[in-house]
């Protein structure tokens, strides 16, 4: 069954983030569904976001989608070193005006792309809340698996909620890095 | 501090990161961590020897018959930085191969728990342990951890991606009988 979207999907480009994306990278983030689902916080000092933004992690990429020259949606890919070298963990958010119009496929494939094919990437993984059904649907899309539930893993709206695990394995099989 | 026969478990002091990197240079113990062998003493003393506040250590240390001390065993529990997360840690426990499986191992493992649960106020401790690690399983499964998820192809281990179990003990959930209950 296809998704029913609320809108024509628009036109979507995707590129590695910049510095000037910071002011637009807020503006995703200040949003109540936003820091809902996933495990930011509000009241988000401006200056910090402009400082991760400008200062990303060694090892971080970070993908952003834009329509009409808005950044809408934010994807990071972090790389892990030593025996965890062959993984990454990655995060998302879509501006939330954005939701279900095709950001976030646009994002995962173009992660997948890059983790898989450039990166050499056989694990990516990732926790999402369970009522998140719409962000857990899309992962499903892109073959990652259910591998567990961890309890009480994040405070929330007041209660401590528990977070599927979930993975992707690159299809081609177990092959060391 | 607690003591048992000769057991001394503390925090962590000044020298103390020798001790640690010759424990992690043993291959059996270095196997079931995610630690690298062949690391510089440089670069294992700028990582361990003085660790961030948020990481708290507790060591186990014998005593031998001419009055020296040797350590055995070590324990991080690392609390997580993200805000929303603050009342969780990752415990890593490592223990000299006389030792595992050992009565002293175990109490490490108590004291490490109770410095969460008891004063820290943690309400989630995760730990991840290979699926090969059959006696690391049994150990924190003896102590309240509960498997939650199997993260495949977790990480290098003999030469081969090696899955790992995640494991958990929730310290308000202590006490209740058999399996954990699905949150509401």
């Amino acid at each position: 069954m296809s998704k029913k979207r609320s809108a024509p999907r628009p036109d979507i480009t995707i590129r590695g983030v910049e510095a000037d994306d910071w002011e637009d990278i807020a503006a995703i983030q200040a949003a109540p569904e936003v820091i809902y689902g996933t495990l930011q916080v509000p009241y988000k000092s401006r200056d910090a976001i402009r400082e991760r933004t400008e200062n990303q992690p060694p090892d971080m990429h970070g993908l952003v989608a834009v329509v009409d020259e808005q950044v809408v949606g934010l994807l990071g890919l972090h790389v892990g070193t030593g025996r965890r070298a062959h993984v990454a963990s990655l995060g998302m958010m879509v501006h939330a005006d954005f939701h279900g119009r095709g950001v976030g496929s646009a994002l995962m494939a173009a992660a997948i792309d890059l983790a898989e094919n450039w990166l050499a990437i056989s694990r990516i993984e990732l926790e999402v809340f369970p009522d998140n059904t719409p962000a857990v649907a899309l992962y499903e899309k892109f073959g990652f698996e259910r591998e567990g539930t961890l309890r009480e893993y994040a405070f929330r709206d007041g209660q401590y909620v528990d977070s599927y695990l979930m993975a992707r394995l690159r299809p081609d099989g177990e092959t060391a890095p | 501090m607690s003591e048992s026969s000769s057991l001394i478990i503390r925090g962590q002091n000044g020298d103390d990161w020798e001790s640690l990197y010759a424990l992690l240079s043993l291959n059996e113990v270095a196997l079931n961590t995610s630690e690298l062998p062949y690391v510089s003493e440089d670069a294992f003393r700028d990582r361990f020897a003085s660790p961030p506040a948020n990481t708290h250590v507790l060591i186990a240390e014998t005593g031998l018959p001419s009055g020296r001390k040797r350590i055995v065993g070590a324990a991080w529990l690392e609390v997580q930085a993200r805000p929303r997360r603050r009342h969780v840690a990752r415990l890593t426990l490592i223990a000299h191969p006389d030792m595992a499986g050992s009565q002293e191992e175990a109490s490490l493992l108590k004291a490490t728990l109770d410095l969460g649960e008891g004063w820290l106020g943690l309400r989630r401790i995760e730990t991840l342990v290979f699926a090969e690690d059959t006696r690391a399983l049994a150990l924190v499964q003896a102590h309240g951890f509960v498997v939650e998820a199997t993260l495949r192809r977790y990480a290098i281990r003999a030469g081969r991606l090696a899955d790992g179990c995640l494991l958990a003990r929730l310290a308000h959930r202590q006490g209740e009988g058999g399996q954990h209950e699905q949150e509401a």
